[in-house]
């Protein structure tokens, strides 16, 4: 095989790189917000109506293809939605909410496009029940709700989900307090 | 000015034949995809209306043998039939599935294509977005309603009805890979189900035109297809017979499928499925009518969008004769002039109250219409207040 002017092979095959600071931000995105749902569930009586509708023991996943990271959340008794992080396979999860690729999840974690977008765009794929992810993703834009400043809750969403503004800061500090580093 | 997106994409893998005498090139199209013996699935509606008889004349001087004839799909599929139907094509060694007929039919060959592929006689496992990753058999799709385009889409929507749900399939790999629109298919289609489809098929394009997702290419194809609705959906459903409006109809909804396949529907459709879901209203009936009221709905957002769509309505002439402001409110009002021509002439419905619907069911309905994936494609949010509220307006 012919060398390059550097000495090497000239055809070498090129392994797939990493990047691992956006691996890592994503990793710490989707903590976050696995945390903050769990802590909202038990706040907010719009996902707590939202979690009332899916079977007990629902298990529900996000994650980026095709390695990860990922997270998962199970619904058990009392309605309440348990942040179970890498501890439920892809297989036995119910629904799932792929992510193309590591830049697709950050462009939404990086609240450059909402979920509405990103599913739009083919950003997001799914396996499971439609309705379910239907009622997922209103959950999920009641959490983003209480984590993104208002402007940028304004880019992002169709319409942003209506909270009164006492409680929308007051969860939002039980939820970054005590929810996110916590898990309470 | 025209503003690309941010990203799209899109994607119609799909030959369209069209025209005279297209359904003869069925076997060379068959012998091209390297099939030998299809299965030809069809309902009781098409087969008795004699549509049958032009398919095996089609391959009277071919190689081909039709490996079997299914007549038996009920209305909107069900799982139950595409599991005896994936025997058949099994028993029958079966290489190809030809579909013969509207929505249901087409969409439980989409089925079975996706059972027999994965091997697999558990259809729930494949439910969901781009959950299917192998290429499937040959599919050969001829429409013989003008309405779903699902000759030209990705998805394919069964009912389970022991579950009493509509289970929706969504992945590349489930486009058929030939649509042929023969006028002669769809000439005896009763002229309440013409209608009913054409809307369906208007919705399409309408919808794909406003929504989330439109682009340059779903654009064009919306448009081509506004146009060809608007000048032959009256003719087709007076005087059914006239070919040239047929083929026209069969060109448009084919086209519509191709610009919603890629820029997906809206509002109409999620408040659509949930009233065909609860009260079993055909979903053309249901597009028509709620479409006015979903463009109302979604008015503020994208008006400007909906005003071009009246280039394509109502013609060159009422278009330049109306201010650029008006045009919004003059798109819908041509789609009400239009549903009411449709009720004179067909008896279509154009309220709730007209289609025997009770407000006693607006609240299941909504509820199933905020959980309808198309609601996400929408341009406004849609809320459970949002969806009493569009089911009342469209009451009487
Ligand atoms: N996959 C998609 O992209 C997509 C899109 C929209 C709707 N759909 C589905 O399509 C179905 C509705 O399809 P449809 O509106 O075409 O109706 P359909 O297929 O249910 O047909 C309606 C009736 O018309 C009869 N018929 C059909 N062609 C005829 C002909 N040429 N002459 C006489 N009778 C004829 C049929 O036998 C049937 O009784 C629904 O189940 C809906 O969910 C799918
Ligand atoms: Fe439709």
């Amino acid at each position: 095989m012919g060398k390059n002017w550097m000495g090497k092979e000239k055809y070498r095959e090129i392994r797939p790189g990493r990047k691992p600071f956006k691996a890592l931000y994503i990793k710490i995105a989707l903590f976050a917000l696995g945390r903050a749902m769990q802590s909202a569930s038990n706040l907010d009586k719009n996902i707590k109506k939202e979690v009332e509708t899916w079977p007990e023991g629902f298990t529900a996943m996000f994650k980026v293809l095709p390695r990860g990271p990922y997270i998962s959340w199970m619904k058990e008794k009392g309605n309440t939605l348990v942040y179970k992080g890498e501890s439920i396979t892809e297989d036995e999860a119910d629904l799932v909410i792929y992510f193309k690729n590591m830049e697709n999840a950050f462009l939404v974690f990086s609240a450059q496009a909402g979920t509405a977008q990103a599913f739009a765009e083919h950003r997001m794929s799914l396996k499971g029940d439609l309705a379910q992810a239907m009622s997922l993703t209103r959950c999920l834009n009641i959490v983003q709700t209480y984590l993104y400043p208002d402007i940028i809750a304004k880019m992002v969403f169709k319409r942003v989900p209506h909270i009164p503004l006492p409680k929308k800061l007051f969860y939002r500090l039980i939820i970054i307090v005590l929810g996110i580093p916590l898990g309470m | 000015m025209l503003l690309l997106p941010s990203y799209y994409e899109f994607h119609n893998p799909v030959r369209i034949i069209s025209g005279k005498k297209a359904l003869d090139n069925l076997p060379s199209e068959l012998e091209s995809l390297g099939a030998k013996r299809p299965l030809v699935i069809t309902d009781k509606g098409v087969s008795n209306a004699g549509l049958i008889k032009f398919i095996i004349d089609a391959f009277k001087e071919s190689e081909m043998t039709i490996a079997a004839i299914f007549d038996e799909v009920p209305p909107d599929s069900s799982i139950k039939v595409v599991n005896t139907l994936a025997g058949i094509f099994t028993a029958n060694r079966c290489d190809s599935i030809v579909a013969v007929g509207g929505g249901s039919v087409i969409d439980t060959a989409k089925g079975v294509n996706i059972v027999v592929t994965e091997k697999s006689d558990d259809l729930m496992k494949f439910i969901g977005a781009e959950m299917l990753k192998k290429p499937m058999k040959p599919l050969i799709v001829i429409p013989t309603t003008s309405g779903t385009g699902s000759e030209v889409t990705c998805v394919a929507v069964i009912s389970d009805t022991d579950r009493d749900v509509k289970m929706a399939f969504s992945s590349n790999h489930l486009m058929p890979k030939v649509a042929v629109l023969d006028p002669r298919m769809t000439l005896t289609l009763p002229p309440h189900i013409t209608a009913a489809t054409a809307m369906d098929a208007m919705t399409h394009a309408v919808e794909s035109y406003i929504g989330l997702q439109k682009n340059p290419f779903s654009d064009i194809h919306a448009m081509a297809a506004i146009r060809m609705i608007a000048e032959n959906i009256i003719t087709v459903v007076k005087d059914g017979k006239n070919e040239q409006a047929r083929l026209a109809m069969a060109n448009a909804s084919c086209a519509a499928g191709a610009a919603f396949s890629n820029s997906m529907v809206g509002v109409v459709h999620s408040m659509g499925h949930a009233l065909g879901g609860v009260c079993h209203i055909p979903h053309g009936v249901a597009m028509s009518i709620f479409l006015p009221y979903g463009l109302e709905y979604n008015m503020h957002k994208v008006g400007d969008a909906i005003g071009e769509i009246l280039l394509p309505l109502a013609g060159s002439e009422i278009y330049a004769a109306t201010p650029v402001a008006e045009r919004p409110e003059k798109t819908v009002a041509v789609i009400r002039e239009l549903r009411d021509e449709l009720y004179n002439q067909a008896k279509l419905p154009r309220t709730l109250k007209e289609a025997n619907v009770s407000p006693d069911k607006f609240e299941k309905i909504a509820q199933m219409a905020i959980n309808d994936g198309s609601a996400i494609f929408n341009p406004e949010e849609l809320e459970y207040e949002d969806a009493i509220g569009v089911l009342k307006k469209a009451y009487e």
